[in-house]
C-alpha cells in the first residue's frame, strides 16, 4: 500500500467517526492510535460512544455544509444538491447526507484511492477547493470545542491529514451584507449575524454560549441559540457591563484566530473579522452612554 | 504523546488493518434508501409547464358546494401552487387517498404528491370517501405540519444510560428487531402473560390484534377504561352492542349527552349530517354543564348537574310511560318484558309490563329532575315534549362524557337508550343503531387460535364485566404486587400523561425490576417514551397501512389507509420493499414492523408462531402488506371484486385508487332480518345447538346480541353476578360521587370537570401540528362569576385547585358557560418536557422539572413555558405564545367504577382558592400515598367473581374482550389474588 493510499484508508475511517460514530469494526484500529484508544476506553462501552457522537454530531454541531455556507444557515439547499455530481463523478451512490463533514472527507479520500488508478488528481483538488476546504477548517475546530474524551483526537487528526489541502482555503469568498452597516441593527440581529457561519466565520454551539455566559457571568437562560445569545447580549447591556462580555467573545475569538492562523485559513480568517468588529462597536456604544451620562 | 506520534500510530495501525471497507459502504452506514427532507427542511416541488386540470364540482346533501379533482385524473393533477401567486406557477401531483389517523373517525384524506420530488404537498378530503365525503376537520389536513415536524423522531432510537436520563443513540431495525425478538422469546419461553401490547389509539380494525393473538400469549391492553368503558357496558347489558351508531341525517330530535363527541372526537361525519338534519328542521336538544360549540346551536340546552343526567333521562321516559306516548308495539316485540314481569312478580302479560313501568318509573318527576339537575323545569319540559314528538326519529348519543365521568355513569347510557327503545327509534331511520351495524369489520386473514392465559393485570377478578382491561390501574396493580411485565409496548399510548395518577406510572416506568423493558412505538416524542428503553418512530396517516371503519351513519364503508409516498413512488416505477424506505428518515409502519418483529420472535418457527406471518405466495418468506391486503379486498369484502372488476382493476388496485369502498347502503333495522331454525324456549337454534335467533311475535327474527336476543330491560346478568338490587338490574339513576351531597361549597369544595375536549387537538399528539396549536394552547380553569366573586378572584388571577390527591395551579377564564359550583378545564394540554431540545416539541411544551421528595410527595414545576426556536421549518421562530396548559391528570385520583372498570373523571376538588404568590402557573404537588389510599377506597366499591360468579368464571363469557381466551381460561384461579391467605 503506498503512503497516498494509507493516508487516504486513514482519511475514510477517521470520516466514518464522523459521520456515524464508532462502530464496533472501528475499535481495533482505534485501540492502536494511543489518543484514541484512551477516550473509547474512558467511555466504556458502546452505548456510551454512541451517546458521545449523538451529543456533540446531532445535538451540539450541525455538521454540514448548507449550515456552514448557506445565508440562512440551514440544512439543504443549492450547497447540498451541489455535492451530487461529486460522488457520481467516481461511481459512488449518492448518500442520504451528502454534505455531512464526515461523508465529504470519506469522498475525498475516496478520489485519492481512485489516482492510483488513473484519476486525475486535479479533481480532487477542485472539490477540495469548492468544498472540503471552505468549511472543514471551521466544521472541524466547532466540533473540537465541543470537548469530550475521543472527538478532539478525532478532529486533530483529521486536521493534520488535511492540513496541505485546508491551506488551500486561503481565498476569501464574498461576505455577505455588514451588519453593522444599518443604524437599526438591533442586539438580536448581531446575535443572528454571529450564528451564521457564513458571516462570522465560527459556529457557537449552545455549550459555546453557556461558556460564554459563563466566564462573563451575565446569564443566557434556555431556549434556541439565538434566544441565549441574544439574552446575554440584553443582560450584558442592561448591566453595563459590555465590556466584561466582549471580553469573553474576545478571548474565543482569540482561541478561533489561532486555530485558523494555524492552518493558514484564509476563508476562515476573513470572517472572523466580524466579531471582532461586532465586538468593538458594542464596546464603543457602551463607551458611548457611559460618557454621554 | 505527539500530535505527530498519534498519526504515525494511526497510519500505522491502516498499514496492519485488515479488510478495508468500500467507501460506499462508509457513506451507507449512517442509512439508505430513498429517503425525503420531512423533519430536516421544508418540501421543495416541481415547476411544470402546463395548465391546471379541471375539477368536478360536487353540491353536497345540506346545498354546500365544493370542487374536487375528478378520480379518474388523481394519477396526473396540475394546479397553480398558491404560495407562488400572482406568479403563475404549475405544479404536478399525484393523488393518493389515504385515511386520517387522527382520531378514529377514519374520515378520507388525499394526499397532493409532487410527482418529481414526491413531497407531500397537502391533505385534502377525499370526495368518494362515503363517511366523510370531501369533508374533514381542522385535524385533516394538519397531518401536513405532523409528517415535516422539524422534531420528528426520524430513526430508531435506543436509551443509553438510566431511564430518563435522556440519552439515545441512533440503531437500525435490524438490531432494534432482533433485541425485542430476543426478549419476547425468553418471556414466552417462561410464561403467558409477560408481554403487554398497551394501545393508545389503534387507528385500524384487525391487524395488530392478528398479531397479537397469533403469539399465544394474553398481551393485549388498551385504554378503554379511562375512555369509552362505562357507555359500553351501558349499551352492551342492554342490546349487546357497545356503542350508538345515530341515524342524525334523517332524525326529527337529537338528544346528546354533553357536546362531547360531536365538537371534540368524531365530529366531522356526525357534525355534518347534524347540521343536516338541523336544516331539514331537526330539533337539537343538549346536556351539557359547560357551554359548547354545541349547546350553543342547541334548540334545548340542559346544563345538568354532572351525574344528574340520570334522572332527567328517566323523567323523559316518565313522560312518555305515564302518558301512554311509548312505542308499545315496539316494547312488546323487542323487550324481554315477560323475563323482567317474572323477576319483579309483577304479572305475565304486556298489560302488566306497562302497569309495572308506569308504578315503578313515577318517582322521576320533571319537578325532582329539576331539583337535581339545577335545570329550570320548563326545559325539562320542553325535552319531554322534543322526544315525545320524535316518535322512531330519535337519535342519541352518549360517548365518554357523563358515562366515563361518574360513579354509575354506565346507568346513564341505560337511561338514554331507554329512551330509544320506548320511542322504537332502535335502528330504523332517523334512529339510533348499533355501532356494530354500521361499521365494517372484514374477515381477517387466517385467525390464529385463541390462547389458554388469563393476565391478571389485564383483568383481576374484582371487575367482572370490565370493558375492557383495567388499564389506569397497572401502576397500583403492580405496586401491590399482583405481577411485573417482561416486555412493555406503548403504541400511540402515552400513559403517564393520559391517564389519572401519572406520577404512580412515572414510578412504574422507572421501575426496572418490575417493567422490565419497555418499547414506546410512537410518531412523535411524549413524556412515557422519554422512560422507554427503545424509542421506535411509526407513521402518521400518510405513511403506513390499515383498513379502517367506522359507524359514521346508516350504511357500512371500508376505507384504505396507505403511505402515500410509497404509493406515488410505486406509481412512478419505483418499487419500494418497506414503507421506511420512502418515509422520512426511517419512520416505519407498525403492520410490516409487526411481520418481521414477530418473523424474529420465532425464528424457527418452533413456537408455532411464525406461520401465522408466513407468506402463502412465497412459504418460507414473510407476508408483504399487498400480499396480505390483497387477500382480504377479494375474500373479505361483499361487492368489491364486482366493483372493482367493472372498472377493470383487481380489488387491491381499486382500493389504491380510490381509498375506500362502500359496502352497504342505508342499513336499518337488521335484527329482524328472518332466521330459520329450531325453536327452543323462545330462541331459536341452528342444527349445532347455538342460538341464532328469537321468537319476535310470530315471526323469527335474529334479534339482538344478549343471551336472551331482546332488549334486555332487566339484566339477569348483572343480577346474577352480584348486583341484584332494581338500582343495577334495571335503567335508573345511581348517585354519583360527586352529586351535590357530597360537594360542601361552604367549605370551599367544588366539582373539578377535567375532561371535555378541543375539536381542534388530538390528545397528546398534537403537540407536532404547529396549525393545530396556534388554534388552541393552554387550558385555563372556566369558573363562573358567582363562585370567583365567592372566591374574590378576578379575570387571569392564579387558582389553586386542590383534588384528594394533591394540588396544581393554573389560570382562571371567568365565564357564565359554565355551571356555578364546578370548575371545568380541557383534555388535551399542559404538554412538558424535560430537556430543551429534546422531547416534546419547544412549541407545545413547558420545560419541566421533576422532584420526589422520597416519601411519595412528587412535584411538577415548570421552568419555561413555550417559545420560537430555530429549525428547518422558519414556522417555529414565529411562536407566539408561551402557556401551554397545566397538566391537571397527575391530580386526579384513581376511580375505577365497580361495575363497569371506568376511572371516573369528574374529581372532587376538596379546596379551591386564589394562588399564594409562591404558587407558581403550572406548578403541580401530587402525594402517592395518597393515590394509593384512594384506589383501595375505591377497589373497596368493587363487588368480586370469587364471592358473586354464579359459575365459578371470573367473567361472563358472553361479554366483549378485545382478544378472547378460551373458555377454560375464564375459570377462576384457585388462589386468586389477595385471597390466597
Amino acid at each position: 500500500m503506498g503512503s497516498g493510499q494509507v493516508e487516504a484508508t486513514a482519511l475514510a475511517a477517521l470520516g466514518g467517526v464522523l459521520l456515524r460514530g464508532v462502530q464496533a469494526s472501528d475499535l481495533e484500529w482505534m485501540g492502536n492510535v494511543p489518543a484514541l484508544k484512551a477516550g473509547i476506553t474512558q467511555l466504556g462501552n458502546a452505548d456510551e460512544l454512541a451517546a458521545e457522537h449523538h451529543r456533540v454530531m446531532d445535538r451540539e454541531v450541525f455538521p454540514y455544509e448548507s449550515v456552514f455556507r448557506s445565508d440562512d444557515a440551514l440544512m439543504g439547499g443549492l450547497h447540498r444538491e451541489a455535492l451530487v455530481p461529486w460522488y457520481a463523478r467516481i461511481g459512488l451512490p449518492v448518500p442520504p447526507e451528502p454534505d455531512h463533514l464526515g461523508a465529504e472527507i470519506i469522498l475525498y479520500a475516496a478520489f485519492i484511492e481512485a489516482e492510483e488508478e488513473g484519476l486525475d488528481p486535479s479533481i480532487r483538488t477542485r472539490f477540495a477547493a469548492a468544498h472540503l476546504a471552505t468549511w472543514a477548517p471551521a466544521a472541524l475546530f466547532a466540533i473540537r470545542k465541543q470537548g469530550g474524551p475521543l472527538m478532539p483526537a478525532v478532529c486533530d487528526l483529521v486536521l493534520e491529514l488535511l492540513s496541505d489541502v485546508l491551506d488551500s482555503s486561503a481565498v476569501p469568498e464574498d461576505l455577505l451584507e455588514d451588519p453593522l452597516a444599518s443604524n437599526k441593527t438591533g442586539l438580536g440581529d448581531l446575535a443572528t449575524a454571529l450564528l451564521r457561519p457564513s458571516n462570522s466565520g465560527w459556529f457557537l454551539s449552545r455549550g459555546d454560549i453557556q461558556a460564554l455566559s459563563s466566564a462573563s457571568d451575565h446569564p443566557c437562560g434556555f431556549g434556541a441559540r439565538k434566544q441565549m445569545l441574544h439574552n446575554w447580549l440584553v443582560t450584558a447591556v442592561q448591566h453595563e457591563q459590555v465590556d466584561q462580555a466582549m471580553d469573553a467573545v474576545d478571548g474565543l475569538l482569540a482561541e478561533w484566530n489561532a486555530h485558523a492562523n494555524l492552518l493558514n485559513a484564509g476563508g476562515l480568517r476573513s470572517r472572523l473579522v466580524l466579531p471582532k468588529r461586532i465586538s468593538a462597536a458594542l464596546r464603543a456604544g457602551a463607551g458611548a452612554k457611559e460618557a454621554s451620562a | 504523546m505527539s500530535l505527530s506520534s498519534q498519526l504515525t500510530a494511526l497510519l500505522g495501525a491502516m498499514v496492519n488493518r485488515g479488510a478495508r471497507p468500500h467507501p460506499a459502504d462508509l457513506l451507507a452506514a449512517k442509512g439508505s434508501g430513498p429517503t425525503n427532507d420531512a423533519g430536516v427542511r421544508p418540501p421543495t416541488f416541481s415547476e411544470v409547464a402546463s395548465e391546471p386540470s379541471k375539477r368536478t364540482t360536487v353540491v353536497h346533501p345540506d346545498g354546500r358546494l365544493s370542487q374536487y379533482p375528478p378520480p379518474d385524473k388523481w394519477h396526473d393533477h396540475v394546479e397553480w401552487d398558491g404560495k407562488a401567486w400572482p406568479r403563475k406557477v404549475a405544479r404536478r401531483y399525484t393523488l393518493v387517498p389515504t385515511i386520517c389517523f387522527n382520531c378514529e373517525s377514519g374520515c378520507g384524506l388525499l394526499a397532493y404528491v409532487d410527482k418529481q420530488t414526491f413531497e407531500i404537498r397537502k391533505f385534502e378530503g377525499n370526495p368518494v370517501h362515503p363517511g366523510s365525503r370531501g369533508r374533514n376537520c381542522a385535524k385533516g389536513p394538519a397531518t401536513h405540519n405532523q409528517i415535516y415536524d422539524p422534531e420528528r423522531i426520524l430513526y430508531p432510537l435506543k436509551r443509553v444510560g438510566k431511564r430518563g436520563e435522556g440519552k439515545w443513540k441512533r440503531v437500525g431495525w435490524e438490531d432494534a428487531m432482533d433485541d425485542i425478538a430476543e426478549k419476547m422469546r425468553a418471556s414466552r419461553e417462561k410464561r403467558r402473560d409477560g408481554i403487554m401490547y398497551h394501545v393508545g389509539r389503534p387507528g385500524e380494525d384487525h391487524y395488530t390484534n392478528r398479531i397479537i393473538q397469533s403469539w399465544g400469549t394474553d398481551s393485549h391492553n388498551s385504554h378503554t377504561n379511562i375512555c369509552s368503558a362505562a357507555a359500553r357496558v351501558g349499551y352492551w347489558m342492554m342490546a349487546g352492542f357497545d356503542r350508538p351508531s345515530p341515524d342524525y341525517a334523517n332524525a326529527q330530535t337529537i338528544l346528546l349527552i354533553s357536546a362531547h363527541l360531536e365538537t371534540g372526537h368524531y365530529f366531522n361525519p356526525h357534525a355534518q349530517r347534524i347540521m343536516e338534519a338541523m336544516n331539514k328542521g331537526a330539533q337539537l336538544i343538549t346536556f351539557d354543564p359547560r357551554l359548547s360549540n354545541t349547546a350553543a346551536k342547541s334548540d334545548v340546552w340542559l346544563p345538568t348537574w354532572p351525574g344528574s343526567e340520570g334522572v332527567v333521562l328517566l323523567a323523559i321516559a316518565n313522560h312518555l310511560i305515564q302518558n301512554d306516548l311509548y312505542n308499545k308495539d315496539f316494547v312488546e316485540r323487542w323487550v324481554n318484558w315477560k323475563d323482567t314481569l317474572k323477576h319483579f312478580d309483577a304479572g305475565k302479560t304486556f298489560a302488566d309490563f306497562d302497569q309495572w313501568l308506569k308504578e315503578t318509573y313515577a318517582e322521576f318527576t320533571p319537578e325532582r329532575a329539576a331539583k337535581e339537575s339545577q335545570v329550570p323545569i320548563e326545559r325539562i319540559h320542553q325535552a319531554c315534549e322534543q322526544v315525545a314528538r320524535a316518535g322512531t326519529r330519535l337519535s342519541t348519543h352518549n360517548w365518554r362524557a357523563a358515562s366515563i365521568g361518574n360513579k354509575g355513569g354506565w346507568q346513564i347510557t341505560r337511561c338514554l337508550f331507554a329512551l330509544n327503545v320506548l320511542t322504537g327509534s332502535v335502528g330504523p331511520p332517523g334512529g339510533t343503531s348499533a355501532n356494530s351495524w354500521n361499521k365494517f369489520k372484514p374477515k381477517p386473514y387466517r385467525t390464529p387460535p385463541a390462547f389458554n392465559v388469563w393476565n391478571e393485570l389485564h383483568m383481576p377478578h374484582e371487575w367482572p364485566f370490565a370493558h375492557f382491561e383495567m388499564s389506569f390501574l397497572l401502576p397500583h396493580f403492580v405496586e401491590e404486587g399482583r405481577g411485573d411485565i417482561d416486555v412493555y409496548f406503548t403504541r400511540v399510548y402515552n400513559p403517564m400523561w393520559i391517564n389519572p395518577d401519572g406520577f404512580m406510572w412515572l414510578k412504574l416506568l422507572q421501575d426496572e425490576e418490575k417493567m422490565k423493558f419497555h418499547v414506546a412505538l410512537t410518531p412523535t416524542w411524549n413524556e412515557s417514551a422519554w422512560f422507554a428503553d427503545y424509542v421506535l418512530p411509526m407513521g402518521h396517516s400518510g405513511e403506513r397501512h390499515d383498513v379502517m371503519s367506522q359507524e359514521t351513519h346508516a350504511g357500512q364503508w371500508i376505507g384504505f389507509r396507505q403511505p402515500v409516498r410509497r404509493v406515488a413512488m410505486e406509481r412512478a416505477g419505483k418499487p419500494v420493499k418497506f414503507s421506511y424506505e420512502a418515509n422520512p428518515g426511517e419512520v416505519w409502519e407498525e403492520n410490516e414492523f409487526w411481520v418481521e418483529l414477530t418473523w424474529r420472535f420465532d425464528k424457527d418457527g418452533s413456537l408455532g408462531i411464525r406461520q401465522w406471518v408466513e407468506s402463502a405466495k412465497n412459504p418460507g418468506e414473510p407476508i408483504t402488506q399487498d400480499e396480505y391486503w390483497a387477500w382480504i379486498f377479494e375474500n373479505s369484502v361483499p361487492g368489491l371484486p364486482a366493483a372493482a372488476e367493472a372498472e377493470g382493476l383487481v380489488p387491491l388496485q381499486y382500493m389504491k385508487k380510490y381509498g375506500c369502498y362502500e359496502v352497504v347502503k342505508d342499513h336499518y333495522v337488521p335484527y329482524e332480518q328472518d332466521i330459520v331454525g329450531t325453536v327452543k324456549s323462545g330462541l331459536v337454534h341452528d342444527a349445532d345447538g347455538k342460538v341464532v335467533g328469537v321468537k319476535a311475535g310470530k315471526d323469527q327474527k335474529i334479534g339482538f346480541n344478549t343471551p336472551s336476543r331482546k332488549i334486555e330491560w332487566f339484566s339477569a346478568t348483572l343480577h346474577d353476578w352480584g348486583w341484584s338490587e332494581k338500582e343495577y338490574s334495571i335503567p335508573w339513576d345511581l348517585k354519583s360521587h360527586v352529586h351535590p351531597d357530597n360537594i360542601d361549597i361552604s367549605k370551599g369544595e367544588m366539582l373539578l370537570l377535567p375532561n371535555f375536549r378541543l375539536p381542534t387537538l388530538i390528545h397528546t399528539r398534537s403537540a407536532n401540528a404547529k396549525w393545530l396549536y396556534e388554534i388552541s394552547h393552554n387550558n385555563p380553569v372556566w369558573i363562573n362569576p358567582i363562585d370567583a366573586k365567592r372566591l374574590q378572584m378576578r379575570q387571569g388571577d392564579l387558582v389553586r385547585v386542590e383534588t384528594e390527591i394533591g394540588w396544581f395551579v393554573d389560570k382562571i377564564w371567568i365565564t357564565e358557560g359554565i355551571k356555578p359550583g364546578v370548575v371545568a378545564m380541557s383534555h388535551h394540554l399542559g404538554r412538558w418536557r424535560l430537556k430543551e431540545d429534546q422531547g416534546v416539541s419547544r412549541g407545545a411544551s413547558s420545560l419541566a422539572k421533576l422532584e420526589e421528595d422520597g416519601d411519595g410527595g412528587h412535584h411538577l414545576n415548570i421552568l419555561k413555558g413555550a417559545g420560537p426556536w430555530e429549525s428547518s421549518d422558519p414556522d417555529t421562530s414565529r411562536i407566539w405564545w408561551k402557556n401551554v396548559g397545566v397538566h391537571q391528570n397527575l391530580t386526579h385520583a384513581v376511580q375505577p367504577d365497580p361495575v363497569s372498570g371506568a376511572h371516573c373523571w369528574l374529581q372532587k376538588a376538596i379546596n379551591v382558592r386564589k394562588a399564594l404568590p409562591n404558587e407558581r402557573y403550572g406548578d403541580v404537588y401530587v402525594d402517592t400515598k395518597k393515590s394509593m389510599a384512594h384506589y383501595k377506597k375505591w377497589l373497596g366499591y368493587a363487588r368480586s367473581a370469587v364471592d358473586h360468579s354464579p359459575n365459578g368464571d371470573r367473567r361472563p363469557f358472553w361479554l366483549k374482550r378485545p382478544l378472547k381466551p378460551v373458555k377454560e381460561a375464564y375459570k377462576l384461579p384457585e388462589k386468586p389474588w389477595g385471597r390466597d391467605k
